[in-house]
């Protein structure tokens, strides 16, 4: 369980405050103007950002001073995420092996990670090579090999083209289920996230929306999102 | 798609550029002439210059690998220590144009037999014993110049490095060494190979440094043997003929690296930078070491605030030396800014027209980099010679300050001039504007903000030069930096110390004033 | 832009001005920069000259003494100098096998010092010396030899090759040691902590604490102490005897201002010129001043001299030699 407990941050005139819990293993959309604070909240779960006070909770440990690295959190963004001088193969073992060693267990352990994430390329292959979609897919087999419990996903997919967006979707829903993780989707395109989820965080204003999940239907009545959605 | 029709202003705009080639190529002949004519031509004993170039390229060497190395590590902690951007790199930017002469008399000032760090040590006792007049203080004075060089590359090149990138790594568990390693070859180290060229010119042309430094005959680099060729031996070929080995061996090393490059890319601007949390508390340390380091020449501003004498300001020699070195430095820079727009366009129409010409204008003009001022110098004396002395001194010394500026300008303006070259060529093709039109409705407001700040950082390097003025300065043309070196030399510390002092509190508002003004502007 | 049309008219203006000055005869006169500086003998003697001559007297300067002479030769004189003020002795052979001057006809005769040259007149001489600073160095060398023994002495002196004074040693050290010249360089090598490009330099690094002698003259206390007052800055007095040097003035060829120049080199030799020798250019004038000028002569009393040499230029050359031989190895 993901326990955020009056997470206060502020950056020249704008400040957030979030407040909300997370049951295990669910995907979760997170909707809002952009500026709203869906990145400044990836960014506190994940360590980028320190916050001005508050907590989080995983699992009943109190993660809020962790690096990084510590933390049971995958990211994944837009883009940047892969370096493109490297091959696939290094780019996906570094979530685990640093110094990038092609052992026959790392070999094995990179060609798996690949047949799930739907990868039928040569991985001696420099990801400069690769179309937008296999590059995401790269990205998200490195987070799939850390075997880290939750995912963030902020705006993942924005720079693809929407067939190829709608296959990631129903990956990521199947991945996050298999792998009982808690995902959470960062996107301004509502439609699209419905097609895999009914939950959803409405950031408005620096803040969760009645602090807690709320499925399409509970949005539309909010008067926020209806002048957000229009 | 070919240019087929050019318009009068077409010409009138390249018209500079050719005057430009024409007068180079005038030169490069007579000189020629003059080479083949010289009938003592047996008596350059090349080989008794063997040290001299030996030790010119020793010294080049090692300070421009300090400086790199140095370079590196300083834009490394700068950096980490998440300080304003703008703040470092205009810093680092100020430290670099600094007049010569100022950082090596502030450091003589400090390092020196009766220094301040000597009277420090002194008070400690502790034995202090460093000659800055050696080959520790050419390095050391020369380095400091390259540092701020390198610094600001590296630094730049480091908040460059998209923000996302050092997340992934971050969560990823990478170590911080090795995230920096993954990242040199990508991003760190691309497009280093022009300012490793650069920074070795630099460490190269230092004159005035060994000029000022050098305590011993045996620390004498070329171009200092082209200044004693010409003032003291009257022997304007050998001058010319020691600043052709050097310009041969700076071009046969750098032509290797640079034939790849036909822009720099130095100077790129910054983004929004990451702000590193958790960083270590040592680095703040190492900033203000940093920070230290390169305020050290500034400690001679407080003896030269201290030895205030208005009457040492109502001299006709001092106000000689200014009026003439303002002068200097607008013709300068007024030479100068002519002829890179016109090379400009001359480079942006062979691009228009996928004509791959452009790489020669380029060469043209960066050439001017690698020519030793004093070379040049010694060249346009006897063109000047030949002319029977027709072009005044104050013409001459702007002249080669321009060519010296030029390159630099050419090189900062570039990448911007030729932004959306192709798509702007296709509107002027069809809707007809004038290529003088283009220039000034188009060109010029396009690269304003960095023309005004390449114009200001080279009105500053022209208006510290001392080069070519020691050459041609007389009892009516003197610079303040000649000037300052002469009461130095002549023992008249305090004047000196004031009036440099002095003089770096004008460059600081010449660097610094239309900058601010230009962003109360933008801010309106 | 009306501002830079403004200040294009400044500068048109600054840049004409000197063709506007109004024309009379002209002396113009070639020395070193510390002759004609602000606290050099120059602008005295100009006012001096100037209420006699009627004429308007103008100084060109280089940076040292080193560089007149290859001034002139590079460009043959044509910036039209009339008179080349600032040659020592020693490059009185080299400054006529280069043809750049005319013959005088000033009577040298009855001077402080015995001179005869159809070329040049003197106009001051003095002695080298190493200058110290009696409050740090104690028990100062009184010869050569022993100056090369105490090895704990650093020396400044000056680049023979550019610089008057630095030739005058080379000259000095040749006339004592002869063949052994060389040897001799080579003992004091590692005592020379600085070698500068001209006088002022190494006597002001000097000054500063950088070394506890520097090359200069026997005058050179006479100025701290008239100047300053102070008493501490001696000269060593060795007992070989001490070189002197004669710095002399010559009318150049296509000098363009003939009479005039006859006629400054006429009141060189006189007290309008020489009285501004002592305390402007710290040297001994060539007219006896003994009694006018009795302060200076007790603040710099002459040394034990060595004869006076007029070395050829290969002489010359070989003096140099000798000291670049032990620099190199």
């Amino acid at each position: 369980m993901l326990k955020i407990n009056k997470l206060k941050y502020k950056i020249e005139k704008s400040s957030f405050e979030f407040d909300f819990e997370l049951k295990s293993s669910q995907l979760v959309g997170v909707i809002g103007k952009s500026g709203s604070g869906k990145s400044t909240l990836f960014n506190l779960l994940s360590g980028f950002l320190k916050p001005i006070e508050g907590s989080i909770y995983f699992s009943n440990k109190n993660i809020t001073n962790l690096k990084p690295f510590d933390r049971d959190i995958s990211i994944l963004f837009q883009d940047h995420n892969n370096f493109n001088h490297l091959t696939i193969f290094e780019n996906i073992i570094l979530g685990i092996d640093s110094d990038m060693k092609r052992t026959s267990n790392n070999l094995k352990l990179v060609r798996s990670i690949m047949k799930k994430v739907s990868l039928n390329i040569d991985l001696d292959k420099k990801v400069s090579n690769l179309s937008g979609g296999e590059q995401q897919r790269v990205s998200i087999a490195r987070s799939l090999l850390r075997k880290k419990s939750i995912l963030l996903l902020d705006e993942p997919f924005n720079s693809l083209d929407p067939g190829l967006r709608k296959i990631l979707y129903e990956d990521i829903k199947t991945m996050s289920f298999s792998h009982k993780l808690i995902t959470l989707i960062s996107s301004h395109l509502i439609e699209e996230l419905r097609n895999v989820t009914d939950k959803f965080l409405f950031i408005h204003q620096g803040k969760v929306a009645e602090n807690k999940i709320l499925s399409f239907r509970q949005l539309k009545s909010l008067k926020a999102f209806r002048e957000y959605s229009q | 798609m070919t240019n087929l029709y050019l318009d009068k202003g077409a010409y009138f705009i390249r018209l500079p550029y050719l005057v430009y080639l024409f007068f180079i190529i005038t030169l490069f002949i007579t000189t020629l002439y003059f080479l083949s004519n010289a009938d003592n031509f047996s008596d350059f004993k090349f080989f008794s210059y063997f040290n001299t170039i030996k030790f010119t390229f020793f010294q080049a060497f090692l300070a421009c690998s300090i400086s790199s190395i140095a370079g590196f590590i300083f834009g490394l902690i700068l950096y980490l220590s998440n300080k304003n951007p703008k703040v470092i790199s205009s810093l680092l930017n100020f430290c670099f144009i600094l007049p010569v002469i100022f950082v090596s008399f502030g450091s003589i000032f400090f390092y020196s037999s009766n220094g301040i760090l000597s009277i420090i040590f002194h008070w400690l006792s502790v034995d202090y014993n460093v000659n800055v007049f050696s080959l520790k203080g050419i390095i050391y004075v020369t380095s400091y110049f390259n540092i701020a060089f390198n610094a600001n590359f590296f630094y730049r090149k480091l908040i460059n490095i998209p923000e996302n990138y050092i997340k992934v790594l971050q969560s990823n568990g990478i170590p911080f060494l090795k995230s920096i390693k993954l990242q040199l070859k990508n991003f760190i180290f691309s497009g280093y190979s022009s300012v490793l060229i650069l920074s070795f010119i630099f460490c190269i042309g230092n004159f005035t440094i060994v000029y000022i430094l050098s305590g011993s005959p045996n620390l004498t680099t070329i171009e200092l043997a082209i200044y004693q060729s010409i003032i003291f031996d009257a022997d304007l070929m050998r001058a010319i003929l020691l600043g052709m080995t050097q310009l041969i061996i700076i071009m046969v090393i750098s032509l290797s690296l640079i034939s790849k490059t036909y822009t720099f890319s130095t100077f790129a601007s910054y983004k929004k930078s990451y702000q590193i949390i958790d960083k270590p508390i040592f680095i703040d340390y190492f900033f203000w070491i940093i920070i230290v380091y390169f305020s050290i020449p500034f400690i001679v501003l407080i003896k030269g605030i201290f030895s205030f004498n208005l009457q040492s300001l109502l001299t006709v020699n001092f106000l000689n030396s200014f009026i003439n070195s303002l002068l200097v430095s607008i013709i300068s820079l007024t030479i100068s800014s002519i002829l890179t727009l016109s090379s400009l366009n001359i480079y942006r129409s062979f691009l228009d027209n996928n004509s791959s010409f452009h790489k020669i204008i380029f060469i043209s003009i960066a050439l001017l980099l690698f020519v030793p001022s004093l070379s040049l110098s010694a060249m346009i004396f006897y063109f000047n010679f030949q002319l029977n002395f027709i072009f005044k001194s104050i013409w001459i010394v702007s002249l080669i300050n321009s060519f010296f500026i030029t390159p630099i300008m050419f090189i900062f303006l570039s990448s911007k001039f030729i932004e959306n070259h192709n798509s702007e060529h296709r509107n002027t093709l069809l809707f007809n504007i004038k290529s003088l039109t283009r220039l000034i409705k188009i060109d010029l407001p396009k690269i304003r903000n960095e023309f005004l700040l390449v114009s200001t950082t080279v009105f500053v390097l022209s208006l510290g030069d001392l080069t070519s003025v020691t050459i041609f300065n007389n009892s009516s043309f003197k610079t303040i930096p000649l000037y300052i070196s002469q009461l130095y030399s002549n023992y008249r510390y305090n004047d000196a110390f004031f009036i440099l002092s002095l003089f770096i509190i004008f460059i600081f508002l010449i660097m610094y004033l239309p900058t601010f003004l230009l962003q109360k502007n933008a801010k309106n | 832009m009306k501002g830079l049309t403004m200040n294009f008219k400044i500068i048109l203006i600054i840049l004409l001005l000197p063709f506007g000055a109004v024309a009379k005869e002209e002396l113009k006169i070639f020395t070193y920069g510390s002759f004609n500086s602000d606290w050099g003998p120059g602008p005295n003697i100009e006012k001096e000259f100037e209420t006699i001559c009627n004429c308007d007297l103008i100084w060109n300067t280089a940076d040292s003494s080193g560089a007149l002479l290859s001034r002139v030769k590079l460009t043959n004189n044509k910036e039209g100098y009339d008179i080349l003020l600032g040659l020592d002795d020693s490059l009185v052979d080299e400054a006529k096998k280069n043809d750049l001057f005319l013959k005088h006809s000033v009577n040298t005769n009855g001077l402080d010092i015995d001179w005869s040259d159809e070329y040049f007149t003197p106009f001051d001489y003095g002695y080298f010396s190493f200058i110290y600073d009696s409050e740090k160095l104690n028990q100062p060398p009184k010869s050569f030899n022993e100056l090369a023994e105490r090895d704990e002495i650093s020396i400044i002196i000056m680049d023979p090759r550019y610089s008057t004074p630095g030739l005058g040693l080379a000259k000095w050290i040749n006339q004592i040691y002869k063949e052994g010249a060389s040897n001799f360089w080579s003992e004091i090598q590692d005592q020379i902590v600085i070698t500068s490009k001209s006088w002022s330099d190494g006597y002001g690094l000097f000054l500063e604490g950088e070394s506890d002698l520097v090359l200069s003259y026997t005058t050179s206390p006479a100025y701290h102490s008239l100047i300053e007052g102070s008493q501490k800055y001696k000269s060593l007095n060795f007992e070989e005897g001490h070189a002197s040097q004669i710095e002399v003035m010559g009318i150049l060829k296509n000098a363009s201002n003939l009479d005039l120049a006859k006629s400054f080199l006429e009141f060189s030799l006189t007290n309008g010129f020489q009285q501004h020798i002592p305390q402007g250019n710290w040297m001994y004038p060539v007219l006896n001043l003994k009694e006018t000028q009795k302060d200076f002569y007790d603040a710099a009393p002459l040394p034990v001299s060595l004869d006076q040499v007029f070395p050829s230029s290969t002489e010359k050359d070989k003096w140099i030699a000798n000291w670049e031989n032990s620099i190199i190895d």
